[in-house]
């Protein structure tokens, strides 16, 4: 606990010399670079490390899933002409084998990891959303929820900054430093989820946990379940039966689930954790916001129940 | 205007050495003479002696006071240039060149005569008196015999001579141009005052002439 | 000084058929060798400026003659071919910008290149009518390609098969024009440039599903929710906006076919490490710096020069004599002349003074004209050395 006070202040530190510094370095009167992210992980890095010496877009569409979004052409075009293309890898962008980028301006942040890509196999096709159907079958995309590769990817991001724009050097140096700290501080605040949770099963609605699993050693098992469609009988049934070689309490939803959802789940008493993937900007706040958010309401639903009783008087 | 002594002009062995002699001889401004005889007795080669294209071996030429017998190749071009006129035997023309630049052509050759504005019309006026105006621009290979001799009388008179001198300028005519020809030559020497030697062999013409000196008593 | 100008321009316009001769004469006589080493020079630069703005080329082992060729004029379709796994290995290195190319392809007798958008950024190639392409299917033209084609954006194109026999290989795709390209004056002029991924899709490496994403079916054979792909693949010969989602590929994209990748080394010493590493690779592959195969090529190619020189001075020499022989004759049949000028009074010098006015206008004429030769040579027959060196 102590150490991700520490970690903290420490990204907090950094972060104001970086906006410090950073501003020295606008006084020189240099354009921002221009630098297009394909989510919005990365678009938060992005702005993190470069501050006011980057201009950061993110095309996908509020509420699109931009795992599943594919850019037209104005916006391919637009992408041609940036700086730098910030990309996740790990399969997400399925639209980048089907469109002409620069490919000495693109930078695949999670290339440093890719032995350590998860495959899925066996998915179904499904549809949800604007983006129709789809399956999550292929590599595992969600690599930014591990959060020791989220730091992984920040570095390279930071790197691919540094070489197009030597001058920047020193700013995004020092940002990383905070953003790192920051994402430390993620990374513990989780090992100390999985520690209080000791190897207890997990239930995630959709296949998109895969990393945060990984990286933490949760025991996690997906289903294919929307916040706002009410599951099938027969899919309830088969929770159920897997209820009773895994007995699961808590489930990781990426928004919050109906509230009938909510009163069957909690007749076999499980109980929803809304954890945001953010691959897309967050309704409110920021990633940091965002999953700062998320952390601490998987480690408020993993305390023992004592744990929340009030104090008896007397 | 002419007067010549001791002249002697001795031809190359190649061409029969024949001398020609001259004693005395003598012929006054604005005379008109005719000089006959026999082929081969000099007659030609006397109007180029007294142009001064080839000096004599021996004896004096004085041509308008001036001692052409004397003079170097250059005063003498210069002389014969400026002061004499020369309708040749074969007329010398250029085929290259119309009728208005074969007559000019000595202005061109010459930086003793300058081809100014004025000679252009003088030469526009002589034209004209010759009948030959509306053939100027006309190049010489399309021109009848007699409009040739007209310009190369007028190329001879342009230059206002002292002196002309013709070589058979009427050969090869017939009776009624061989007259209109010399017509136009007398009329040309009058109108400038000069003095004219012709060579000829046309006895049908020597009456027209003030003297006749004839090369056959020279032999 | 003007009166014997004008007597020599008399002169020779009324013999103009005589004095013609004598111009062409004399300007061939100068322009011919003068010529020839204005078309060699000619294309030797403009192979050599190719070269040069080429720094190395990586490829297959083999003739580093034919890969450089092929790199830089796509003259060779049927060259060896690399795979990605070269450009791997030379952005792994972080020494040098990697630019592959794939010139396997034809359309409308036009090479197709393969390439990334960073080798139209290096060669400076920049859409002047339309748009740059953005996605697969798409093309841009090079300027002489649009110009012969009567194409503009818009326009549809379709690609040369390459064997009508090969079923499990090439399609012919009909590409959309989106851009025309500024004229360069390179061989980039006369070339159709799309995406690489889409000269992956004319070998068949990609594919779409049209078909497929229009019905998924459960599996009978299996229990659960077990889903199953209808099999349609089908082989596209249009690429649309419709259709564009349903295009993927498999396999290994490090094995994916390339003629040759131009190496753009960050600076001298990123070059020589770069250099240095490949001595390694010697058994499978070949690093080659297209200047110093030109030249070398160029100096082989262009020892002819001096046969030709030979060849132009024993011809010159005898054309001379030939119109020194005619010019004593004329002057000999202009003794008339001559002695009509005497008669009139002028000096010997005055027929030397028209000679040579006449000689001056007509070396004038000759230069203008040989200057003429030369410029047309240059303008028209420049390609002709290029076109003769890559046959």
């Amino acid at each position: 606990m102590r150490k991700t006070v520490g970690y903290r202040m420490m990204g907090w530190l950094w972060l104001l010399l970086g906006v410090f510094g950073a501003t020295r370095v606008l006084a020189e009167g240099a354009p921002p670079l221009n630098i297009v992210a394909a989510n919005y992980p990365l678009a938060y890095f992005a702005e993190r490390l470069g501050g006011q010496q980057v201009k950061v877009s993110f095309p996908v569409p509020a509420g699109e899933d931009p795992a599943y979004w594919q850019p037209d052409a104005r916006t391919i075009a637009a992408m041609q002409k940036a700086d730098l293309i910030a990309l996740n890898g790990a399969d997400f962008e399925k639209w980048i084998s089907r469109v002409t980028l620069p490919q000495s301006k693109r930078i695949d942040t999670s290339a440093v990891f890719k032995p350590r890509y998860i495959v899925v196999k066996d998915a179904v096709t499904h549809s949800h959303g604007p983006e129709g159907m789809h399956s999550h079958a292929g590599t595992a995309s969600t690599t930014w929820l591990d959060f020791r590769q989220a730091i992984q990817q920040a570095e390279a991001l930071a790197q691919a900054i540094i070489r197009n724009r030597t001058g920047l050097k020193s700013v995004v140096e020092t940002n990383l430093v905070g953003l790192i700290a920051d994402l430390h501080a993620l990374d513990g605040d989780m090992r100390q989820f999985a520690t209080q949770l000791g190897g207890k099963p997990l239930l995630a609605s959709h296949p998109v946990y895969q990393y945060l699993a990984r990286g933490y050693g949760l025991n996690l098992e997906s289903v294919h379940w929307e916040p706002e469609e009410m599951p099938p009988p027969e899919e309830w049934k088969t929770l159920r039966d897997k209820l009773k070689s895994r007995p699961a309490r808590l489930m990781l939803w990426e928004a919050e689930p109906s509230p009938a959802i909510k009163r069957q789940l909690t007749a076999l008493r499980i109980q929803p954790v809304v954890f945001q993937t953010c691959a897309n900007r967050p309704p409110s706040g920021d990633f940091m916001d965002a999953m700062r958010g998320n952390v601490q309401s998987l480690i408020a639903a993993a305390r023992p129940p004592s744990a929340n009783k009030p104090l008896k008087k007397g | 205007m002419i007067r010549i002594e001791n002249l002697a002009f001795r031809y190359p062995a190649r061409d029969s050495g024949f001398t020609l002699r001259i004693a005395d001889f003598q012929m006054r401004t604005g005379e008109r003479l005719a000089v006959i005889g026999p082929s081969g007795t000099g007659k030609t080669t006397l109007l180029r002696l007294i142009a001064g294209i080839a000096p004599p071996d021996r004896g004096a030429i004085w041509v308008d006071g001036r001692a052409v017998h004397a003079m170097n190749d250059t005063a003498r071009r210069n002389f014969r240039i400026t002061r004499l006129g020369f309708v040749f035997q074969d007329l010398q023309l250029l085929d290259y060149l119309n009728m208005a630049d074969n007559i000019l052509h000595p202005y061109r050759i010459n930086p003793a005569l300058r081809l100014s504005k004025t000679v252009r019309q003088r030469l526009e006026r002589l034209a004209e008196e010759l009948g030959i105006r509306d053939k100027l621009t006309k190049p010489v290979t399309s021109l009848s015999q007699g409009e040739r001799q007209r310009a190369a009388i007028c190329r001879a008179v342009l230059p206002s001579p002292a002196l002309i001198l013709a070589d058979e300028p009427t050969a090869s005519l017939d009776p009624e141009n061989k007259q209109k020809i010399l017509d136009v030559l007398f009329r040309a020497v009058e109108s400038h005052n000069a003095s004219l030697i012709t060579v000829t062999h046309d006895h049908d013409l020597i009456a027209r002439f003030d003297r006749v000196l004839d090369f056959s008593t020279f032999r | 000084m003007h009166h014997d100008i004008y007597l020599a321009w008399r002169y020779l316009y009324h013999h103009r058929v005589r004095s013609l001769i004598l111009v062409i004469c004399l300007s061939l006589m100068g322009a011919m060798p003068l010529g020839v080493h204005e078309v060699m020079n000619q294309g030797k630069r403009a192979m050599l400026d190719r070269a040069l703005q080429t720094p190395l080329i990586a490829g297959r082992v083999g003739s580093g003659v034919d890969l450089t060729l092929n790199a830089l004029y796509f003259n060779n379709p049927n060259a060896p071919r690399t795979t990605m796994a070269e450009v791997d290995r030379i952005e792994s290195t972080g020494w040098a910008l990697a630019l592959p190319i794939y010139s396997r392809y034809s359309a409308q007798g036009f090479p197709l290149i393969g390439v990334t958008l960073d080798y139209l950024e290096y060669r400076r190639l920049a859409v002047t009518q339309g748009e740059m392409m953005t996605t697969l299917g798409e093309c841009v033209l090079g300027a002489e390609v649009a110009a012969a084609l009567g194409l503009e954006p818009g326009a549809t194109l379709m690609t040369t098969p390459g064997n009508l026999f090969d079923l499990a290989g090439m399609y012919p795709l009909k590409l959309h024009v989106t851009g025309v390209l500024g004229k360069q004056n390179s061989p980039d002029d006369g070339a159709i440039f799309v995406d690489l991924k889409t000269a992956w899709i004319i070998e068949g490496l990609g594919h779409g599903h049209e078909a497929a994403a229009k019905s998924v079916v459960k599996d009978p054979t299996k229990s659960g929710n077990t889903q199953m792909m209808d099999a349609g693949l089908v082989t596209y010969t249009e690429i649309t906006p419709e259709n564009l989602e349903s295009f993927h590929f498999h396999g290994d994209p490090a094995t994916y076919p390339i003629s040759a990748v131009i190496a753009v080394p960050n600076d001298h010493r990123a070059e020589v490490l770069l250099r240095g590493r490949y001595l390694n690779y010697e058994k499978d592959a070949q690093l080659v710096a297209p200047l110093s195969i030109c030249e070398n090529l160029l100096d082989n190619i262009f020892r002819i020069r001096e046969l030709f020189d030979g060849v132009l001075g024993l011809v010159g020499l005898s054309t001379l004599l030939a119109l020194s022989l005619v010019f004593s004759l004329s002057l000999r049949m202009r003794r008339g002349e001559m002695r009509t000028l005497f008669l009139l009074g002028s000096s010997r010098f005055t027929m030397f003074r028209l000679v040579i006015a006449e000689s001056l206008m007509l070396a004038l004429s000759s230069l203008c004209l040989g200057g003429v030769l030369i410029w047309m040579a240059r303008h028209w027959l420049s390609g002709v050395m290029l076109r003769w060196v890559l046959a």
